[in-house]
């Protein structure tokens, strides 16, 4: 029964955020902020990990690809299609749940507590309209922009560790790549980064906007914004999987 | 001029307020009183519309508040101004950017022509030329004054102030309190304040209510609180000792 009290409510403030801005000035301006907060500020995170990602990735297929009957190309062509399809989506979208969830809804979760959000209705603003609707627009527009580069870098990592250890060149793995590319995987990597980012956002703002309480409180927010984020992410993940491969 | 009519909240099982009926009048300062838990701070946030009551109306000018749409709501909200108990103001903005919040959102003036009422209002609270301060570096008071600044930045009819002088020394909270009167009768607003602070009730308090477990206990003027004969006001405003003695040497 919780279950669907949460999911009910979830919908009434999904339904609250297309009501028409009391000012779209105010809100394209909150909206560059966010995109500032959510994307650039994820930027060096997301190098980070797609780099290693890729590095590691290239390490173990290879350790695990050991035979004279496989082509070293196979290498490249594994590490891409797991960078396209899984790591860079998948992995990149679990890591800013960490990251842009947890700061959403503390966020939200301390305005709601300090009475910040109150002080917003009584103004007569639309709160949910203006403090997640630019959150969830910047997070679907910068994520899959980031998403895109963590697959490019996790590509680039494999390259240059393989190279650098021996393992196979800078052209093996760039022909095993090619030859395995189909560029529906992209529309699929992109289609799960779109749906991540707006998992990601609206849970964690919803979990922030109905914070109750304290500081403790505003804790306990954000870290069920991180686990229902991750929990809906891999769900997801699996779902779109399935229904489109 | 506000009227709540017959007034009841409950949330679960538990009644918060029951059959309230009040007047405020514009340019007074109107109190609600009461102990901690008497159901004043939901009776104020039913009346700014952010929950709804279960029975009763609330007519801001005979229209009333509880049978409007949403966006004639947000009509009658443009017109209320509240200071919150902790101030509210928005973290992350700086003082000039909280108070300009309200008329970048819902005028249609330019900004230079909006940041000029900015610095008018923040003058009026003595506040002049902080405006690129964040609240974290302003002291109680100076939040409580920004406060007002963007309460009144819209010229609002009806001023909500939810004890303004909670967490402040006593040389603060006359200047509030002071602030408070002087801006009512300046803009013929109609004020309405929460407070269990004597002193405040006593200097400013036009119209007192006192709400007692969710009922309205007795309603009056300052110059009958101290002479009715109802036991259960009698023991909120002379609570302490101190009081106790000098009503009785004054007798």
């Amino acid at each position: 029964m919780r279950f669907f009290f949460h999911f009910g409510r979830y919908l009434l403030l999904v339904k609250q955020l297309f009501k028409r801005p009391e000012n779209y000035r105010m809100y394209w301006d909150e909206l560059f902020r966010q995109m500032v907060a959510i994307g650039v500020s994820s930027l060096g995170i997301v190098i980070i990990i797609s780099v290693f990602m890729g590095a590691v990735t290239t390490v173990q297929t290879a350790y695990q690809l050991i035979s004279g009957l496989v082509a070293k190309t196979v290498i490249g062509a594994i590490v891409s299609d797991s960078s396209i399809l899984e790591l860079g989506p998948t992995i990149t979208s679990l890591v800013l749940a960490g990251k842009i969830g947890s700061s959403i809804a503390s966020e939200i979760g301390t305005m709601r507590v300090t009475e910040q959000i109150d002080a917003l209705e009584i103004m007569g603003v639309n709160a949910p309209g203006y403090l997640i609707s630019p959150k969830i627009l910047a997070a679907v527009i910068t994520i899959p922009m980031l998403i895109v580069l963590s697959i490019s870098l996790s590509i680039g990592g494999g390259i240059f560790v393989g190279d650098l250890t021996g393992i196979l060149s800078a052209q093996q793995f760039i022909e095993g790549a090619r030859s395995s590319f189909l560029p529906y995987n992209i529309f699929f990597a992109l289609t799960k980064a779109f749906t991540f980012a707006f998992i990601i956002s609206s849970v964690s703002a919803y979990q922030g906007y109905y914070t109750s309480g304290g500081s403790l409180e505003v804790g306990q927010s954000s870290t069920k914004a991180v686990v229902y984020s991750c929990i809906l992410i891999l769900l997801s993940d699996y779902l779109l999987a399935q229904l489109m491969l | 001029m506000i009227e709540i009519k017959n007034i009841s909240k409950s949330f679960g099982d538990k009644k918060i307020l029951e059959g309230i009926t009040l007047s405020f009048q514009p340019g007074k300062v109107n109190m609600i009183i009461g102990a901690s838990g008497s159901g004043k701070s939901v009776l104020m946030k039913l009346m700014v519309g952010l929950h709804l009551p279960d029975t009763g109306s609330i007519e801001y000018d005979g229209q009333d508040y509880v049978s409007l749409d949403r966006s004639e709501r947000s009509e009658v909200r443009q017109q209320i101004g509240m200071l919150f108990q902790n101030s509210a103001l928005f973290d992350s903005l700086t003082v000039e950017q909280n108070v300009v919040f309200p008329l970048s959102m819902f005028s249609s003036e330019s900004q230079a022509h909006n940041i000029k009422r900015v610095n008018f209002c923040l003058e009026r609270v003595g506040l002049a030329k902080t405006n690129k301060l964040y609240p974290a570096e302003l002291s109680g008071g100076m939040k409580k004054r920004v406060g007002i600044a963007r309460a009144i930045v819209l010229n609002p009819k009806y001023l909500f102030c939810d004890e303004p002088n909670s967490g402040l020394d006593p040389l603060t909270s006359i200047l509030i309190d002071e602030l408070i009167k002087e801006i009512t009768q300046e803009y013929d607003i109609t004020t309405i304040v929460n407070s269990h602070d004597m002193n405040s009730v006593m200097e400013i308090g036009d119209q007192i209510a006192y709400i007692h477990n969710g009922h309205k206990e007795w309603e009056g003027d300052k110059a009958t609180i101290l002479t009715t004969n109802n036991q259960l006001l009698n023991e909120f405003v002379f609570a302490t000792n101190f009081l106790r003695q000098f009503r009785d040497k004054s007798r």
